[in-house]
């Protein structure tokens, strides 16, 4: 039985079906025309939704025509004040997500056997409690089962362990189509976990905007010059599809030709980019991209010289310029695999097909009024898990009582006040469960009227993968 | 009563839900439970620590 696994990106989405048999391991990626689907919705008050790459490659001027293009919508997950009215209808984030995934579920069925009815979904390391839920009921109402989340880096790591074995720090470099996140990351005896992470809204979309502004300007040199900004959404989309398609094919040729029809008042415009050019075209934004890495591992109070691996993923690593800027500061420590692009989404479908043991890194409790940490659940704990009742009472006399949450290290995560009425033996009860999505419910209420209580979540625990 | 909102943890488990837990009873700041526990009866089901006997010898 295959597995699915899928990497909902703020730009592209992969998915990826895994199968293991016979003790081998195969990887199918699923998008469109040999790439992640992009993450894009285009509504119509009166016509069918479109998505994908049917809406990238005509977004300008699908708005011209009266489409509301939704871009983004992984960012906006879990904000309850966003929504969109079109054709009379309230589309929230969650219902725009639903909609995507659902397109995305009929296209990947359409090319495999097997339907896609659950699969591991991977998310930002700092996914917050409320945008893995709504993306839990989006996936829902799309007809795919969240059976768990996982980190996005901690899914690159899982599908290129075998690669990087043996390394223990582990930079994961994945630039996508909008955004780059560096991730630093630890592994030690088949426990992962995430130490520090640094990110900027960069990607592959600016590239593919600088080198169409570049051919715009050179084309513009000759009869009447229109700005880049004056050109029709169709022009736009034009340019915008063609330079994507030049950055690509100077990830393994040393020279793109374009041709453009019907282009600011030209019949046809040929234009060409060399890697040269290219190279020096996005020089800054390769070296911002570099400077990411730089502060991730500062973060994790480590040097590059300290990291074993650079774990290069995500479509824009694809790109020439940052492979030799990241191979001059990492040297053979860059590890860049096949496909970048379909790596975290093969870590996620891994992970599906193995159905791994997520169990608890560190001990998790309520830091007491002498400074020491009463475990609520103790580490290796198998993920979900529920605690007992607890009873605490307060050292003095006072109106709150204060539950801070805490690790292992006592690390302070979450602070809950609870009124109460003066000095109390025993009383004040604390329950909490940590959920599939590894988030930990807390409450605590006096035991006599539970109804006054306080809840909180907490999705900073780390967890280790274990793999029978 | 204090009104302040306490900036560090204030509460300590209570295992057995008694009153005279002696683990809880060892943390307690509060002057009239510690003098109701200590200077009222006649064998106190916890040692005081340092700071207790600081909290009892001066009264609020």
């Amino acid at each position: 039985m295959a597995s699915y696994g899928i990497d909902f990106g703020t730009t592209n989405t992969a998915v990826v079906e895994c199968l293991f048999l016979n003790n081998k391991m195969s990887a199918t990626p699923l998008g469109e025309m040999n790439q992640p689907f992009p993450s894009l919705i285009a509504l119509h008050p009166e016509k069918p939704s479109l998505f994908g790459m049917e809406v990238k490659k005509r977004r300008r001027q699908l708005k011209s025509e009266g489409y509301e293009v939704i871009s983004s919508f992984k960012s906006i997950l879990g904000n309850k004040e966003w929504s969109v009215t079109v054709g009379g209808l309230d589309y929230t984030a969650e219902d725009v997500t639903a909609l995507f995934l659902s397109r995305v579920k009929k296209a990947v069925e359409s090319k495999s056997n097997v339907p896609m009815t659950e699969a591991v979904i991977s998310i930002p390391v700092d996914f917050q409690p409320e945008q893995r839920a709504a993306l839990r009921r989006a996936a829902l109402k799309a007809g795919i089962r969240a059976r768990s989340f996982v980190s996005e880096p901690t899914a690159a790591y899982i599908y290129c362990q075998k690669e990087i074995a043996g390394a223990s720090n582990v930079a994961v470099f994945d630039w996508g189509g909008g955004t780059l996140d560096v991730s630093i990351l630890t592994a030690e005896n088949g426990v992962i976990q995430e130490l520090a992470v640094s990110g900027r809204r960069l990607g592959g979309n600016d590239i593919d905007e600088t080198l169409a502004r570049h051919f715009h300007a050179r084309i513009m040199r000759t009869g009447i010059p229109k700005a880049f900004e004056d050109m029709t959404g169709t022009e736009r989309d034009q340019i915008i599809n063609q330079s994507e398609e030049a950055k690509k094919r100077l990830s393994t040729e040393d020279f793109a030709p374009i041709l453009l029809m019907k282009y600011g008042g030209r019949k046809i415009a040929r234009e060409s980019v060399s890697l040269e050019e290219f190279q020096g075209l996005i020089a800054q934004k390769v070296e911002d991209a570099a400077d990411v890495l730089r502060q991730a591992a500062r973060k994790a109070h480590i040097t590059i010289e300290q990291l074993d691996s650079i774990l290069m993923v995500g479509g824009s690593c694809e790109m020439r310029p940052i492979i030799r800027r990241l191979e001059q500061i990492g040297g053979s420590r860059v590890y860049r695999p096949d496909n970048a692009q379909w790596v975290v989404a093969g870590g996620a479908a891994f992970l599906a097909e193995q159905r791994p043991v997520y169990k608890l890194q560190h001990d998790f409790g309520v830091l007491m009024s002498d400074g020491s940490l009463y475990p609520v659940f103790k580490a290796g704990q198998e993920i979900p898990c529920q605690s007992p009742e607890f009873s605490f009472g307060v050292v003095e006399d006072t109106t709150n009582a204060v539950f801070i949450f805490a690790d292992g290290q006592k690390n302070e995560l979450k602070r809950v006040l609870l009124p109460i009425k003066g000095f109390q033996y025993e009383g004040l009860r604390l329950k909490a469960f940590i959920d599939e999505d590894m988030i930990a419910h807390v409450f605590v209420y006096q035991s006599y009227n539970e109804k006054k209580g306080r809840s909180a979540e907490i999705n900073q625990l780390s967890f280790a993968y274990c793999i029978e | 009563m204090k009104s302040n909102i306490a900036l560090r943890s204030n509460v300590y488990i209570n295992r057995t839900r008694r009153k005279t837990d002696p683990d809880f009873l060892a943390q307690v700041l509060d002057y009239k439970v510690l003098s109701e526990e200590y200077n009222e009866r006649k064998e106190p089901v916890a040692p005081l620590s340092l700071l207790q006997r600081e909290i009892l010898r001066k009264p609020p």
